[in-house]
């Protein structure tokens, strides 16, 4: 967990992707020109110096590049945005620097750079081990891909890895599923993500599912497939910390907790997302737009949008919201302190109604999800809106 | 002059052109001019003209010069078309000489209209047949003329053709008038009888009363006095509708019109009530007054529990206008406040909570509608129940009695087979079956009411093709096997889905509303138990399985927002459900449950 909820993250969206795979939702363009990355490096130079102008001061415990595909950068570039971080904001000396990669076209050296660059924590975007699905899914590596890059991440001198899994594929059976988690635990990564498949409309799986061409599985498979992966990953020693994730114990990921924790972050790039003062606020989407502004500087980022500006208790909401769904929970004692509110006493029914149905637990001052809600959360947390 | 008067009803089934005659005849006399003139002028609410239906049409004056050369006052006094509301056709009836039977030319008569003509002809009213709508390509005006005489005993050649849309056959209508219906014949210098055929409420005059004078005459600044309260009001305007209001300084017997008397509530002025004047009173009331009881109750609920005040606002106000809505409050277990209110009929119903939503903003749930039970106990007293949740327990009960009708359904011969079948399964009596032409058939079978209530109209229609008229008339109680149905949702019996069935019918209905509800009622983080029950005693069972998936996959930092307005929705979603005990059940579920026929 983060000590300091003052503390906070840093988000660095690379939108640039070789291709957009069929389920994805992320803001991402297709990399036609490698220029384009040099281009938005030096963008993101000039956002971090601008962001820099008018930071308070509060520590950064967290870098996340995401994307998109960060691993589309050079480890010259990645060098430069991470020296120029630090020159610019306050980081911890022990910060966590996490980048996104494709297991393809990521060698031993490359990886060995990118190390060497400052980052220390790598999550690969395996998906699945089995080629049909990874077909299915639009991805452009094999699984034999996978296997090479999770080598040479490890020889490369990575020891903080995660593996990004995807279950409910269609066609997906519980064997499937077996196979591909037991293959992601023999790399023995220190964290595991597992996503639920879950398509907007308007990706193309997604029309496809809607013209039939797709079956999803029913929610009975799914949910036999969510927990089947609790029960094996508990087995290997892994600690379910949030709905999706697993983590070898003090290796869960702090960007995220940071998020769940309701913590404050600085989304940098392109269609980045940052929280702060009670405001969600998302730079422009506009690639052209946002190079554009990085070369008025100063001043231009400003023209994203305002996502949400809460009041106060919408903010304290969202804590609720965001809380629960770590494994942990909240601690009730502490979330008065940060928000003046004793949730013991604004949600006595609701709590009353929860625990009676099993659907929440109130331990050691902590209140959290049962197990059993985990997969059925959104049925818990909607209530917790005002 | 009265001989220079003509007072006439239409008579005629839903859409086979009631208003639009009248726009024609209006047209035609020059009571409107063509600027003037909109579609079904005379349609009196905006729900009326948009459902395309009339239940009732404003009364009108009009000034006809007629081919004799002489001037005449023809008065137009409408019969609802819509046997929920027989009796007030009866009353209009009673305010004329004469009807205008209308036939459309494609569909032949209907039971309604045949039921009306009969009240007419029981009246002593002069009838003019007219075929309507001979400009559409189905028409068969010739065998419509053939089937009125076999029927009605109307002479085919004097019947009218025509075409209300086109204007064909409408001076031959006014004509016809003029000649066949009589003239009033009421005693100008006798004690005032005026009979109330329609009133409304104007929220600056008080009640409107329609009214037609039998005898005597009325003068503004008159004291009235209505005979079957005995109350008393000073008659503050008097006039006549041509069909803007027009004030007058005297009505005289033959005479329509209407008058306001300072009057603060419509059941002051009930249809049929006869006015006389106080300063010399007639002591005989007209005859065929009756008070006016509903048939039909249902309860209506605020789905927010908070809109209780203002529902009970909005019907103290519909029932200004509307003498025949009866309600009180009741409470229910599962639904919180609200009333019990009383219908003439089932699209009387419709149209009160219709309006209650439209017109006040509500958002309503309704029960099952029910009709009145009356129970013999065991201890020799006797109630009535019009609310299932009142049944007295089964050893209390020594009988039950159930209010039947006597239906007329009239067909074309090829579906008597499939109408027999459907009476037959909802409880009928066949009593007669009568061809009134070598096509067409008329039914009569006795039937609980109760049975009609449900879904008994629309079974009907689909399975003759929509070529099935009905009508019917309480034709009294008889004793009945009757059980009270409950239905549990998670063991708790859910008050307002009781239901009254027949106790053979209770098995099949029990399977039927539970599984009807197991596909209504989503899933849940609970498993709801659904059961249908006889007293103590289970007779159906059906479960909506717990919820299994529900979660947000992934929640991070970029689309907090987005995934925090996915339950924000849901949150809006729990809005249309009505919480029960633990159990969330859709608003309309309710209703729905009840439209499961016995099929």
């Amino acid at each position: 967990m983060i000590n300091d909820l003052n503390s906070r993250g840093i988000y660095i969206h690379i939108p640039f992707c070789r291709a957009k795979c069929g389920y994805c939702d992320f803001y991402s363009v297709p990399l036609a020109d490698t220029d384009w990355l040099e281009k938005y490096t030096r963008g993101l130079a000039v956002e971090i110096e601008q962001r820099a102008s008018f930071y308070d001061g509060k520590p950064i415990r967290t870098i996340y590049l995401g994307g998109g595909t960060p691993s589309l950068l050079t480890p010259t570039q990645i060098e430069k945005l991470l020296t120029k971080l630090d020159q610019f904001f306050p980081l911890d000396s022990d910060i966590e620097v996490t980048m996104e990669a494709n297991p393809i076209n990521i060698g031993q050296h490359y990886l060995h750079d990118c190390h060497q660059a400052g980052i220390n924590r790598l999550s690969l975007g395996i998906q699945s081990f089995n080629d049909r699905e990874l077909r299915l899914l639009g991805r452009l590596h094999s699984a034999g891909d996978s296997e090479e890059a999770i080598l040479a991440a490890r020889a490369a001198g990575f020891s903080n890895i995660n593996l990004d899994l995807i279950y409910g594929i269609p066609g997906q059976t519980t064997e499937d599923w077996i196979f591909n988690l037991s293959r992601a635990v023999q790399a023995d990564p220190q964290h595991l993500s597992l996503y639920l498949l879950q398509l907007e409309p308007h990706t193309p799986m997604g029309r496809r599912v809607d013209q039939d061409q797709l079956t999803m599985l029913e929610d009975e498979q799914e949910y036999q497939l969510y927990q089947i992966s609790r029960e094996l990953l508990a087995e290997k020693g892994y600690h379910h910390y949030e709905i999706s994730n697993f983590a070898r114990p003090g290796r869960e990921c702090q960007h995220n907790l940071l998020y769940w924790q309701s913590c404050e972050y600085l989304g940098l790039g392109a269609g980045a997302v940052s929280f702060m003062n009670r405001v969600r606020y998302r730079n422009t989407v506009d690639l052209g737009r946002y190079l554009g502004a990085c070369a008025d500087y100063p001043g231009g980022f400003w023209q994203g949008e305002i996502l949400e500006e809460m009041d106060e208790r919408q903010r304290w909401v969202d804590a609720v919201l965001l809380g629960l769904r770590t494994t942990q929970g909240i601690n009730m004692a502490d979330f008065q302190r940060r928000f003046g509110v004793d949730l013991s006493q604004e949600y006595a029914e609701l709590l009353n109604e929860l625990l009676a149905g099993g659907f929440i637990n109130i331990k050691d001052g902590y209140l959290h999800l049962a197990p059993s809600a985990y997969f059925i959360s959104n049925q818990v947390l909607y209530r917790f809106i005002a | 002059m009265q001989s220079q008067i003509r007072n006439f009803s239409i008579i005629a089934h839903i859409d086979h052109g009631k208003s639009t005659l009248a726009d024609r005849l209006m047209q035609f006399t020059g009571a409107l001019s063509d600027r003037e003139m909109r579609d079904q002028f005379l349609d009196k609410m905006d729900l009326e003209r948009e459902k395309g239906i009339t239940i009732k049409l404003q009364p009108v004056r009009l000034n006809y010069r007629a081919a004799d050369g002489q001037d005449y006052v023809i008065n137009l006094i409408d019969t609802p078309g819509h046997v929920d509301f027989s009796y007030e056709v009866s009353r209009s009836l009673a305010a004329c000489e004469g009807a205008l039977l209308v036939v459309d030319a494609s569909q032949g008569i209907e039971a309604q209209t045949l039921a009306n003509v009969y009240l007419a002809m029981d009246l002593n009213l002069e009838i003019v047949g007219a075929v309507n709508k001979i400009d559409l390509p189905g028409a068969e005006p010739d065998k419509v003329k053939q089937e009125m005489e076999d029927v009605l005993g109307l002479d085919q050649n004097d019947i009218i053709s025509m075409s209300a849309k086109l204007g064909i056959g409408i001076e031959e209508v006014l004509e016809a008038i003029v000649k066949y219906i009589p003239a009033p014949q009421g005693d100008e210098e006798a004690p005032l009888q005026a009979l109330i055929f329609d009133s409304y409420f104007d929220s600056y005059k008080g009640a409107i009363c329609y009214f037609r004078v039998v005898s005597g005459q009325l003068r503004k600044g008159d004291i009235i006095r209505m005979i079957s309260s005995g109350k008393e009001f000073e008659v503050s305007e008097l006039g006549v509708i041509s069909p803007y209001m027009k004030e007058v300084e005297v009505l005289k017997a033959g005479e329509v019109g209407y008058l306001a008397a300072g009057i603060k509530n419509v059941s002051d002025t009930k249809v049929g009530d006869t006015i006389t004047c106080a300063d010399r009173p007639s002591t005989e009331p007209l005859p065929g007054y009756q008070e006016v009881k509903p048939m039909v109750y249902c309860g209506l609920y605020p789905l927010e529990n908070n809109d209780y005040e203002r529902l009970r606002d909005a019907l103290d106000r519909l029932k200004l206008n509307d003498a025949s809505l009866f309600y009180e409050p009741e409470t229910s277990n599962a639904l919180g406040f609200g009333f019990r209110c009383g219908f003439l009929g089932l699209l009387h119903l419709e149209i009160i909570k219709e309006r209650l939503e439209r017109e006040y903003d509500l958002s309503l749930l309704a029960t099952a509608p029910s009709v009145i039970y009356k129970i013999m106990l065991t201890d020799g007293s006797e109630m009535n129940v019009a609310n299932p949740t009142h049944w007295p327990d089964t050893p209390k009960i020594d009988q039950v009695l159930e209010p039947f009708v006597k239906a007329s359904i009239m067909v074309p011969n090829d579906y008597v087979g499939s109408v027999m079948e459907l009476c037959q399964d909802k409880r009928g009596v066949f009593i007669n079956m009568e061809y009134l032409s070598t096509q067409r058939v008329m039914i009569t079978y006795k039937l609980p009411l109760a049975e009609i209530l449900y879904d008994f109209f629309d079974a009907l229609k689909s399975r003759t093709r929509g070529y099935a008229s009905l009508d019917y008339e309480l034709s009294g109680y008889e004793p009945a096997d009757l059980v009270k149905l409950d239905i549990l949702l998670n063991g708790e019996v859910v008050d307002a889905l009781s239901m009254i069935v027949h106790s053979e019918r209770a098995y099949h209905r029990a399977r039927n509303v539970t599984e009807k509800l197991r596909r209504i009622i989503p899933r849940q983080m609970y498993e709801v138990a659904i059961q249908a029950s006889i007293g103590t005693k289970i007779i159906a069972r059906e479960s909506v399985k717990a919820m299994r998936k529900d979660v947000l996959a992934k929640c991070y930092g970029g689309d907090i927002t987005r995934k925090k307005k996915l339950l924000e929705k849901q949150k809006e979603g729990k809005k249309r459900m009505k919480q029960i005990g633990r159990v969330e059940v859709p608003k309309d579920a309710f209703l729905t449950v009840l439209q499961v026929g016995d099929d």
